[in-house]
């Protein structure tokens, strides 16, 4: 999958386990897990909402790299 | 995989499908062929087998029914106990721990409770069919141990379901919905966050596959047993009635989602 992000180091920022970085976003703590691990890639809705719950824009939190395998 | 190794693999689908489809159908056939001249050699009559079956459902549905109870508590409350256990040693973010000693023996459990479920009724209803003929008086008195192991049985399960669920909430706390309301559905689905509904529409889309697969091949198998003992017309028609019904409702809905998509 092409999308990467640092949503794990920007939580450890804000110094709050995944449980409660679920609650602030509406999510379940799964949800933040497969997001961090890169197995889901989340809405724009829910991209907006944690870039606004780190205090930064999307593009800090997620990158697109386009992979040459794919046509 | 390239779109054109996509539709060598569907194309090789396909062919194996209706191979296999012939396949079951030459062997259906060439059984309906050779079947009654087996029976005949080996002085069996369907009649003589579906008096055995039901002799023998009716003297051990109720054993029969009491294992199953039994086995179910001891998978169902033997992976609760599991999940508890492992439930204070989770450190909160290991997700492969949590995925493999919490998450999935908790969804086991559930499993085994629904599929209980309708084993629980389809052991009641083999009872009253292996039932031998006699007044509606006679029948229910006969069936009343099978009737209370069933009460017993459904009482036992939505406990176990509720203290299951009970469980998963506390892993998960913004999960809303009490089994026993019902408005249990409503509740639970409208706490689903984009991903668990995206993971329970792909289920639901799969088991709507399988679903109707399934129906195909009940139908098919239902031949025969129409040919010689003629029982299967209700089988048939209900595996009938369930396609009909599901394909009516998945058409309805993409047409519903086409509407709203143009407003």
């Amino acid at each position: 999958m092409p999308l990467y992000n640092n949503l794990k180091e920007y939580r450890a920022k804000l110094g709050v386990n995944q449980q409660q970085m679920g609650a602030l976003v509406n999510v379940s703590r799964q949800t933040i897990s497969q997001i961090e691990r890169g197995d889901y890639s989340p809405s724009v809705t829910l991209a907006l909402k944690l870039a606004k719950v780190c205090g930064v824009t999307v593009e800090d939190i997620f990158s697109y790299e386009e992979n040459e395998n794919d046509e | 995989m390239t779109n054109k190794k996509k539709k060598n693999n569907s194309i090789k689908a396909t062919i194996i499908f209706f191979a296999a489809c012939a396949a079951v159908g030459a062997i259906v056939g060439f059984l309906i062929g050779v079947g009654e001249d087996w029976f005949n050699n080996h002085a069996v009559t369907p009649q003589n087998v579906l008096e055995s079956v039901k002799s023998f459902g009716f003297q051990y549905t109720n054993l029969i029914f009491v294992s199953v109870i039994l086995c179910t508590a001891v998978l169902s409350l033997g992976l609760y106990f599991y999940v508890k256990h492992h439930w204070k040693n989770w450190d909160g973010e290991d997700e492969d721990f949590y995925t493999n000693k919490i998450d999935t023996p908790l969804s086991c459990a559930l499993s085994v409770l629904g599929v209980a479920n309708i084993i629980d009724i389809a052991i009641v209803g083999f009872f009253y069919f292996c039932m031998p003929e006699s007044s509606l008086d006679e029948r229910l008195k006969a069936g009343i141990v099978t009737d209370l192991l069933y009460g017993f049985a459904i009482l036992f399960h939505s406990t176990a379901q509720y203290v299951i669920i009970r469980l998963y909430k506390k892993n998960n706390p913004e999960k809303r919905g009490n089994v026993f309301s019902i408005t249990f559905e409503k509740d639970w689905h409208g706490s689903l966050d984009e991903l668990e509904k995206i993971q329970l529409y792909q289920a639901s889309y799969r088991a709507y596959k399988i679903t109707q697969y399934a129906c195909l091949i009940i139908m098919t198998l239902s031949l025969p047993l129409l040919i010689f003992w003629s029982e299967g017309l209700v089988c048939m028609l209900t595996a009938a009635l369930i396609m009909l019904i599901m394909t009516l409702a998945f058409s309805a809905q993409a047409l519903r989602q086409s509407n709203k998509n143009k407003k």
